[in-house]
């Protein structure tokens, strides 16, 4: 077992929490059995081609789709004139947001593509092989534009210019002319001038980072059937069925009442889900062809043109005193959006100096369009890369002053009450303890193992801060004939929502997992749920299932009263038994009660959702990584890697083990060897798994989990979200513990064998 | 993908009639890598051969001529065979470098051959063992040393409706040892940037290199071998000084492009390392 939970702070106890109850979809999934988008098809589909542009940035001079749409087998084609122009209203895309126009535009190319793999066209067809030989054979006539994927360089003046009426908005108002910057926001307190005056030593470096991919397992795989009464209905792959509701109704001008979203198995999204790209196209091709049409991404696909985390170039500049106080902190980030604007550079300016309270501090952010895929919420975006460069930093100023890394950290960690650069105040944390338990671990303090091909070891660490999301969520619990209880939830399960409800309703109804039944909804089954995204679902959801089960166990009194012939106020529920209070005999169980009062034809259902003024509960991580370094090479690697959590309250310690694990291993891939490469048309040149370098289970060590409880301020149970901090400290801690190793600060993402090749060289030098 | 005919004869001499009829016919012995550049468009087919269930070439023996492997003999197969028989380390160790366990099962020798990318992990360790291609078509058979089997990448010098039949490799004297080693960016799961196989066969009286055989992946459009580097070590006596010396000319030997998989510079140094390392590794050996 790596699980250990090392600190109960409040002696919050409950009897369902803490125990790893099994995954109740576990055992469909290992068994092939659950249905992902791909495995379903409707009676009478067709199948879908996207046309996607083969340049990085290029005007379409004409289209012609004659000669597929002569094809036999070929059913409906779509371009962009097939589609609403005029969209409106709000579009919901989590955590990484977008106008509904850009959104629009970044779904169906109009007039330009702005990226290799834009949509410019669509095929549906009776088979998958008609559709990609007729999308062959739509004749798009271009004319090539030249591209920029750099940040930096689509930040020049003379740049190719992606949207001509694309104007900067700052705090100091609007730019005069249009650019590929998007927006310069701005944040901190005091003077940092006057910090780095104070300061006996200043650090300074600048950090380039790739753009990189959640790497989910299934590729975007949805069908839509648009119904010649007006209805529609999709079979979806998506984050948050209501959130894709409200979408596809704003996108295609339909009333949201008329759509009907029924969410299949997700087979991993990372935030890349939340953005509708490929359900509006199949709706379209529905609706001319009047039957469902199905469409299934590749990998090529997917790496291309959904939406991947943005590249950036961060420069920090951090000043101390001798004796570690952290004087001035100084940013300035610019994150490539791709085609649309829209990046986390916010967040990235929210995260980078979040665990501290410099005395002073300035941060820019710029977000910036780029010929790339337009970006995504990737698990805590922006806040892996703002923290790589922050934490680096940080690292190097410790050892400059000549203090222990983590003691530098203590001095000037942010506390409960304190507040950020964009001046939100924290919520209650425990910082300072987990840097403290880190220091005392076993894990920071032992040896670094020596490496038996006798190259150089090192040991790092990293702490990341992400704030986690709020939406709301809904549960309805309703109480079976046999006294079985239902629970019925509109959040789209991706990781263990449905085990974790059934131990949170089991919690709050004094009954035990094994009688409660999680499904989740379609939208017309359960009031609306946001996103599954911001690690929010399982402090959200906790808490309007809780609220539910308290309505449940009152109507339930309320029942047994007349049973007991006394009043509701004086039936009570204890150890899960209804009993009369003047009456320690009259004691019914849960489930024979349950069964009673819904026999006669009562029913006891009770449907909640969250308190929508539900403050986030800040979520952060620290990882201690041990790595070795072929001298001769410059390869990576990781030996020893523990992550540090706080969650709040552990409900399922297999389930918050899990996301810790995948998540440190997605900010390892991060680290280590994932990029998106460019070539100087725009092109990606590493379209596959085979050169976009994902790990695998033999390039990691055992990765050790250590969970900490202090407990978040509201919410039912003291609950933090866990799914997102974990990938936040993973590249920080790494390129610590290679400047430990080797003596060389590596400024770019990934710290791949040939950077970190190159890297030595040159400080050999 | 545009549809295509499957056969799967159980004879030679059908497949090869199969193969010399018109139109784009290919052969399949695993497919781990023909069936992904069909469904990628990258390759076409009008007929794909099947030559599993020929059992000519399912066959892998030692006898007196060396160890013969025959072409659809899979990666799992012969590094077992060798690893128990001995003699072809590099062998045994590059074929299990391929891929994964599952490709290694159904990936074949004389697919990664015939497949000719400059990558490929078990033709440096052929090369430095004197791999001899046995071909065979309707028209009859051939003999070619392996290190003129390559045409450039993805080439080989097969006619249309000629296949590998088996690859003979001469049984290597005691004093002979052999490594192979590839540098990839995981552990896994990955390209060769670069690859070296090296073996050397070494007088015990003298402690003087009879035989050096040094070839080279990913550095070239075709596997090469790195012959300067071959010729000095040839009747030098070995030691750390040599071997430096050798891995400085077998970097003479590499051509590399710049490509995402690493740089040209950054291939040649790899060349020096990996070089060294399998010297040592064979000098450890014959220890
Ligand atoms: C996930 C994955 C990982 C891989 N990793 C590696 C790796 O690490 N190292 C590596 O070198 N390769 C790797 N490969 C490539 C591939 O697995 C190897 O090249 C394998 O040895 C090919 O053998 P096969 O039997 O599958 O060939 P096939 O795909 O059946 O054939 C390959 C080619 O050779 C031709 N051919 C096959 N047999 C004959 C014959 N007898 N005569 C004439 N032509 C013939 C086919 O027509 C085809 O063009 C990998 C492939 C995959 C899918």
């Amino acid at each position: 077992m790596t699980t250990e939970i090392r600190s109960n702070a409040d002696g919050l106890e409950f009897k369902q929490f803490g125990k790893r109850y099994r995954k109740v979809d576990g055992d469909d999934k290992v068994t092939g059995q659950a249905v992902f988008g791909a495995d379903f098809t409707a009676k009478g589909s067709l199948f879908a081609k996207i046309v996607r542009s083969p340049y990085a940035h290029a005007r379409i001079v004409s289209i012609d789709t004659s000669e597929a749409e002569a094809m036999a087998g070929v059913e409906a084609v779509c371009t962009a004139a097939d589609f609403p122009s005029d969209v409106a209203g709000d579009v919901d895309t989590g955590e990484v947001e977008i106008g509904i126009q850009f959104l629009a535009n970044l779904i169906m190319g109009r007039r330009k593509a702005l990226f290799e793999g834009h949509p410019v066209a669509a095929v549906a067809a009776t088979d998958i092989h008609i559709a990609e030989e007729a999308a062959r054979r739509i004749k798009i006539e271009w004319e090539v534009l030249p591209a920029v994927t750099d940040p930096i360089e689509a930040m020049a003046q003379d740049a190719p210019l992606l949207h001509e009426g694309l104007i900067a908005t700052s705090l100091s108002g609007s730019a005069d002319a249009p650019s590929n910057i998007a927006g310069h926001m701005e944040g901190g307190k005091g003077d940092v001038e006057k910090g780095f005056e104070e300061s006996d030593v200043v650090v300074e470096r600048t950090y380039r980072t790739a753009l990189v991919h959640q790497g989910y397992l299934e590729p975007e795989a949805e069908t839509v059937h648009w119904h010649a009464d007006g209805r529609i209905e999709v079979w979806a792959n998506s984050q948050g069925s209501f959130p894709l509701r409200q979408n596809m109704s704003n996108l295609l001008g339909v009333d949201v009442s008329k759509i009907k979203v029924m969410p299949l198995e997700v087979g991993g999204a990372f935030g890349a889900k939340n953005t509708p790209r490929v359900t509006p196209i199949a709706a379209i091709l529905s609706q001319k062809a009047g039957k469902p049409v199905k469409i299934v991404l590749t990998r090529e696909e997917v790496l291309k043109a959904t939406g991947p985390a943005s590249g950036a170039v961060v420069t920090v500049k951090m000043g101390a005193t001798k004796d570690g106080v952290l004087k001035a902190a100084q940013s300035r980030l610019v994150f490539g959006a791709g085609g649309f604007p829209g990046s986390p550079v916010l967040r990235g300016m929210q995260t980078i100096f979040a665990c501290y309270q410099p005395e002073n501090s300035k941060v820019d952010a710029y977000d910036v369009v780029t010929n790339a895929p337009r970006v995504a919420a990737y698990r805590a975006p922006g806040a892996t890369v703002a923290t790589f460069c922050g934490e680096s930093t940080l690292d190097d100023l410790a050892r400059e002053i000549g203090m222990d890394p983590i003691d530098f950290r203590i001095k000037n960690a942010s506390k409960t009450g304190d507040s950020n650069v964009d001046d939100e105040e924290y919520a209650r944390i425990g910082i300072v303890q987990m840097l403290e338990t880190v220091k005392a671990s076993d894990e920071y303090n032992r040896p670094v193992k020596a490496s038996k091909n006798g190259f150089p070891v090192g040991r790092g660490v990293g702490i990341g801060w992400w704030p986690c999301g709020i939406e709301i969520s809904s549960a309805r619990i309703m109480v079976n004939h046999d006294g079985g209880v239902d629970v019925t939830i509109g959040a789209v399960d991706l990781h263990g929502v449905r085990t974790g409800t059934a131990q949170v309703a089991a919690e709050t109804l004094g009954i035990e997992p094994e009688e409660v039944y999680v499904h989740t909804a379609d939208t017309e089954g359960i009031p609306y749920t946001g996103n599954a995204a911001g690690s929010r679902i399982t402090r959200t959801l906790s808490q309007a299932v809780y609220k539910a089960g308290v309505s449940v166990i009152d109507q339930m009194k309320a029942k047994m009263a007349v049973r007991f012939g006394v009043d509701a106020e004086f039936v009570e529920y204890e150890g899960g038994n209804f009993y009369a209070r003047d009456n320690q005999d009259s004691k019914v169980s849960f489930k024979e009660a349950g069964s009673l009062v819904t026999k006669n034809g009562s029913n006891i259902v009770a449907t909640a959702s969250n308190d929508p003024g539900m403050r986030a509960a800040n979520g952060y991580a620290m990882a201690v990584a041990d790595v070795e370094v072929d001298p001769d090479t410059g390869k990576v690697q990781l030996t020893d890697f523990t992550l540090f959590q706080d969650v709040g309250k552990c409900v399922n310690p297999t389930q918050v083990e899990s996301q810790m694990q995948g998540g440190a291993v997605q900010g390892i891939g991060w680290a280590l060897s994932e990029e998106y490469v460019y070539d100087d048309q725009g092109l990606m040149r590493n379209a596959s798994f085979l050169d976009y370098r994902m790990p695998t289970a033999l390039d990691l060590p055992m990765i050790n989990t250590v969970i900490l409880e202090e407990p978040a301020d509201d919410g039912a149970f003291g609950i933090r979200g866990v799914g997102e901090p974990p990938i936040v400290p993973p590249p920080a801690a790494i390129g610590n513990a290679i400047s430990d190793a080797v003596g060389v600060r590596m400024g770019r993402l990934p710290m791949s064998p040939e950077r970190v090749f190159e890297a030595m060289k040159d400080s050999s030098k | 993908m545009p549809n295509f005919d499957y056969e799967a004869p159980t004879s030679l001499m059908s497949a090869l009639e199969l193969l010399a009829q018109p139109g784009e016919n290919r052969p399949l012995a695993g497919g781990t890598d023909v069936i992904d550049q069909l469904k990628s468009n990258r390759r076409n087919a009008d007929l794909v051969v099947d030559l599993k269930r020929i059992p000519e070439l399912l066959n892998i023996e030692s006898n007196g001529s060396g160890l013969h492997v025959g072409s659809a003999v899979s990666c799992t197969e012969v590094h077992n065979f060798t690893t128990e028989k001995g003699g072809f380390a590099a062998l045994a160790e590059s074929t299990e470098l391929v891929g994964s366990v599952h490709i290694q099962n159904r990936g074949s020798v004389g697919g990664n051959v015939c497949n000719a990318a400059p990558s490929a992990d078990t033709i440096p360790s052929l090369l430095i063992h004197e791999a001899v291609a046995h071909t065979a078509s309707a028209s009859g058979e051939r003999e070619i040393p392996l290190i003129d089997f390559f045409a450039g990448p993805g080439q080989t010098v097969l006619e249309k409706g000629e296949i590998l039949k088996e690859l003979v490799l001469p049984t290597p004297s005691a004093n002979t040892a052999s490594a192979y080693l590839r540098f990839i960016p995981r552990n896994e799961m990955d390209i060769a940037v670069a690859g070296v196989g090296s073996l050397i066969e070494v007088d015990p009286s003298t402690n003087l290199v009879t035989k050096a055989r040094i070839a080279l992946a990913s550095v070239a459009p075709t596997p090469v071998r790195a012959y300067a580097a071959e010729e000095f070590l040839e009747g030098t006596k070995i030691d750390a000084d040599a071997i430096d010396k050798t891995a400085d000319l077998a970097v003479g030997s590499a051509v590399p492009i710049t490509d995402v998989r690493g740089s040209a510079e950054y291939r040649k140094e790899l060349i020096r390392v990996l070089t060294r390392r399998t010297l040592t590794i064979c000098l450890e050996r014959l220890a």
